[in-house]
C-alpha cells in the first residue's frame, strides 16, 4: 500500500500517487476530528512522501511545511496545531485535484478499440478481478458511510450507494439504506430530509465535531434547541447585507450561531429543528457588518438553507432555499 | 487471465513483438507499447493487492489506455496507418529535435481532436500521431493542429505539458500552438508561388519535381525548422521577441505571459485565415495585379507579398 514503484509511466504514477495522498488525506482528518494518530501508517507515507510531493510539483514552502507537520505528527503530535492540520489536510486535497486532473486530461475519455458499449462491460469486468478476494464485513461499510459523510457532508441515501458503488462491488442500496438509520441511532450522523421522494441528507453528529474550522465554506448539519433571537446583541453600523435573522443554537452542549434570511419571519424558540447551509466562523459575519461585544457569542454561524422543526421525530419545514438546499454531492 | 480486458492488456506485449520481429515497427517503438503494458499492469497488480485504493475512475483511465493502445496496434498490423504527409512529418520531427531514427505512425481514431504519444531515447524516437478519422489537411486550423502535435517533442514545450500543474500544461500547450502556427505560416510564406501559380493557372510542366516551390517551401522550413522560422524576417518580427521572452523565462510563467502567448496564438491565426483567403479567391488576386503604386501603398503585408510573388510570376 505504500510502497513506490519504479517502472511506471506519468498517467499510472498520477493514479497511484493520488491513491496514497488519500490515505494521508484519511489519517490527517482522523488527527483533526479525533487527534487520533496512526503512527505507523503515517511513517510508511512518510518515507514516500517527498517523491510524491515532488511529482505533484508543489511549492517548495508547501511541501517543507506539509514535511514538517508530518514529522511532528510522528514525534509530538499535540504540537501540531488545528490550524497546521488544516492547512495541510488543504494542500492534500489540491495536490489530489491536480493529480486526478492530469490523469484524465492525458486518457481519451472512455476508448475503447471497438464498439463503445464494451467499455462499461470492460471496466466491470476488471473491477471484478480486481475485488474478486476482497469483502468488505458490516463494520467497515459503516466505516465508509461515516468516512463519505464527515469528508463530504451532505450526500443523500442514493449519491452514497452510487460512490460506494464505484469504489466497492454489489453494495445493495436497502444495505446502505439500513446502515444510515443504524449511523444515526447510534448518534454518529444525523440526517435531514425525506421521507416520500425528497432527498434524504446526511451530516456528521454535530457534536462529535472538536474543531468545525475544516467544515468552513462547506456545507453542514446541526440539530438542537433555538434558545434565543440574538439580532438585537448585534451592532450594525455599516451592514453590507445580506439581512439576517440570528439565532443561538445549542448554548449548553456545541453552541452555534444560526442566520436565516431577515424576511422569512422569527422562529419560534424553545423548539428542537434540523437546519442544514453554509457554516462560516464568526468573522464571515464581522465582513458583512454584524458586530458583537460579548465574545460568548463570537462563534460559527450556518447559513441556513433548510430549517425543519421536529415533532414526534417528524420534520416540518420551516424554512427552505429552494436553490442552495437541493445539494449535488460529487460521486 | 480469465478476462476480456486483461486479455486485451495482454494482447498489447504479444503484438508489440510480434509487429517488432515482423520489422514493421522500430525497437523504440516496442518499447513505447511494452513500457505502456508494464506500466498498467503494475497498476492493477497494485490493486489487486489493495482495492480499497481503487476507484471507478482509475479504473475507466486503465481500460481507455489499454483500448488506446490495442487500436494503434491494430491500425498498424492492417497496414491502415495514414501515410499522406507521412514524410513532411518525419521531416518536422527530424527537424525539431535531433534523433538518428524516427519511427512515425500516423493513427486514424474515432475522435475530433489530434493527439500524440512519444517515447524517446538518445537516439531514437517513436511518434504516434492521432488525427481524426476523416481529417481535412487543407483546413488551415487542422494543419495548425496537426503541426501542434510534434511541437510536443520540442524540450521545452515537452517539459511544461509533462507537468502535473495544469498553468504549465495550459502554457505548454500553447508554446506548441505558437511554434506550430509559425511553423505553419513559414509554409505558407514560402509555398505561396506555389499558389499562385495554381489558382492563376501558371503552367508548371517544365519544372522538375524537385524544384517544385511547394517542395522547396518544405524543404526550406524543414531543413532547420526553428532557425529557419526564426530567420525570416515576417516572422521574426512579429513573434521572436515575445517567444524568446516565453523560453527565457520558461518554466516560471506568469498570468501575463500566458495571455502574450494567446496574443501571439489570435495574430498568427488571423495572418493564416489572410493567406487561406487569398489561396482560394481568384478574383482577389487579380485585383492585387492590377493595383496601381498609390494603392500598393495602401494595403497590408500578406497582400503586398503576394503581389510580388503574381508579379515575379506573371514577368
Amino acid at each position: 500500500m505504500y510502497e513506490l514503484m519504479p517502472g511506471l509511466d506519468k498517467i499510472s504514477k498520477a493514479r497511484i500517487y493520488h491513491s496514497q495522498l488519500n490515505l494521508l488525506g484519511e489519517i490527517v482528518f482522523e488527527i483533526i476530528m479525533q487527534r487520533k494518530v496512526k503512527i505507523g501508517e503515517l511513517k510508511k507515507l512518510a518515507n514516500n512522501l517527498p517523491e510524491i510531493l515532488s511529482f505533484c510539483e508543489l511549492d517548495r514552502s508547501e511541501a517543507e511545511l506539509v514535511d514538517a507537520i508530518v514529522r511532528e505528527l510522528m514525534e509530538n503530535p499535540a504540537n501540531v496545531s488545528s490550524i497546521d492540520l488544516n492547512n495541510m489536510y488543504e494542500i492534500i486535497n489540491v495536490c489530489k485535484m491536480e493529480l486526478k486532473k492530469y490523469a484524465r486530461e492525458q486518457t481519451i475519455e472512455r476508448f475503447v478499440e471497438s464498439e463503445k458499449e464494451r467499455f462499461s462491460e470492460y471496466v466491470d469486468e476488471l473491477k471484478r478481478h480486481i475485488f474478486k478476494e476482497f469483502q468488505l464485513d458490516k463494520e467497515r461499510k459503516k466505516e465508509e458511510i461515516i468516512k463519505l459523510i464527515y469528508t463530504s457532508p451532505g450526500h443523500y441515501i442514493k449519491s452514497l450507494y452510487v460512490h460506494l458503488n464505484k469504489k466497492y462491488v454489489g453494495i445493495s442500496y436497502s444495505a446502505v439504506w439500513n446502515y444510515i438509520n443504524e449511523l444515526e441511532r447510534e448518534e454518529k450522523i444525523i440526517t435531514i430530509g425525506g421521507p416520500q421522494g425528497r432527498y434524504r441528507y446526511c451530516f456528521p453528529n454535530p457534536k462529535m465535531i472538536e474543531d468545525r474550522a475544516i467544515y468552513y465554506g462547506k456545507c453542514f448539519g446541526i440539530n438542537g434547541i433555538v434558545e434565543e433571537a440574538i439580532l438585537d446583541r448585534f451592532r450594525t453600523p455599516e451592514l453590507r447585507g445580506p439581512f439576517y435573522n440570528i439565532y443561538l443554537v445549542n448554548s449548553n452542549i456545541k453552541p452555534i450561531l444560526l442566520a436565516l434570511p431577515y424576511g422569512i419571519g422569527m422562529l419560534q424558540l424553545d423548539i428542537p429543528i434540523k437546519a442544514y447551509g453554509e457554516l462560516e466562523p464568526y468573522s464571515y459575519l464581522e465582513k458583512l457588518g454584524y458586530l458583537v461585544e460579548d465574545k460568548g457569542l463570537r462563534l460559527d454561524i450556518l447559513i441556513g438553507w433548510k430549517v425543519a422543526k421536529v415533532s414526534d421525530g417528524k420534520e416540518v419545514e420551516i424554512w427552505l432555499d429552494e436553490e442552495k438546499a437541493a445539494i449535488k454531492p460529487e460521486y | 487471465m480469465g478476462s476480456r480486458a486483461l486479455n486485451r492488456l495482454e494482447n498489447i506485449k504479444i503484438k508489440a513483438e510480434e509487429l517488432h520481429r515482423a520489422g514493421i515497427i522500430k525497437d523504440i517503438t516496442r518499447r513505447f507499447f511494452i513500457y505502456g503494458y508494464n506500466s498498467l499492469s503494475q497498476e492493477i497488480e497494485y490493486y489487486v493487492r489493495y482495492p480499497e485504493l481503487c476507484e471507478d475512475w482509475k479504473l475507466e483511465g486503465i481500460i481507455s489506455q489499454i483500448g488506446e493502445y490495442n487500436h494503434i496496434l491494430s491500425v498498424i498490423e492492417e497496414r491502415m496507418d495514414e501515410r499522406k504527409h507521412k514524410e513532411f512529418f518525419n521531416e518536422l520531427l527530424s527537424k525539431l529535435e535531433d534523433f538518428d531514427t524516427v519511427d512515425l505512425w500516423i493513427i486514424r481514431i474515432p475522435y475530433k481532436i489530434p493527439r500524440c504519444r512519444f517515447l524517446s531515447d538518445n537516439s531514437g524516437l517513436c511518434f504516434i500521431l492521432q488525427v481524426p478519422e476523416n481529417p481535412d489537411y487543407f483546413d488551415n486550423n487542422l494543419l495548425g493542429l496537426l503541426a501542434h502535435e510534434p511541437a510536443h517533442i520540442h524540450h521545452v514545450i515537452k517539459s511544461m505539458v509533462d507537468s502535473v500543474k495544469e498553468k504549465n500544461r495550459k502554457t505548454g500547450e500553447s508554446l506548441a500552438d505558437v511554434l506550430a502556427f509559425s511553423i505553419v505560416e513559414y509554409m505558407f510564406t514560402h509555398s505561396s508561388i506555389y499558389l499562385v501559380r495554381e489558382v492563376l493557372g501558371i503552367s508548371k510542366a517544365s519544372e522538375p519535381k524537385r524544384s517544385h516551390p511547394s517542395w522547396l517551401a518544405r524543404v526550406t522550413v524543414l531543413r532547420s525548422v526553428t532557425d529557419e522560422i526564426w530567420s525570416n524576417p515576417v516572422v521574426v518580427r512579429r513573434n521572436l521577441a515575445a517567444f524568446d521572452k516565453l523560453l527565457t523565462i520558461s518554466p516560471t510563467l506568469s498570468t501575463t505571459e500566458e495571455l502574450l502567448v494567446q496574443d501571439i496564438l489570435k495574430e498568427a491565426r488571423r495572418w493564416m485565415g489572410e493567406w487561406i483567403k487569398y489561396r482560394t479567391d481568384e478574383n482577389l488576386l487579380s485585383k492585387l495585379e492590377n493595383l496601381s503604386d498609390d494603392e500598393v501603398k495602401k494595403i497590408g503585408e500578406i497582400p503586398k507579398k503576394i503581389r510580388e510573388l503574381i508579379i515575379g510570376c506573371t514577368n
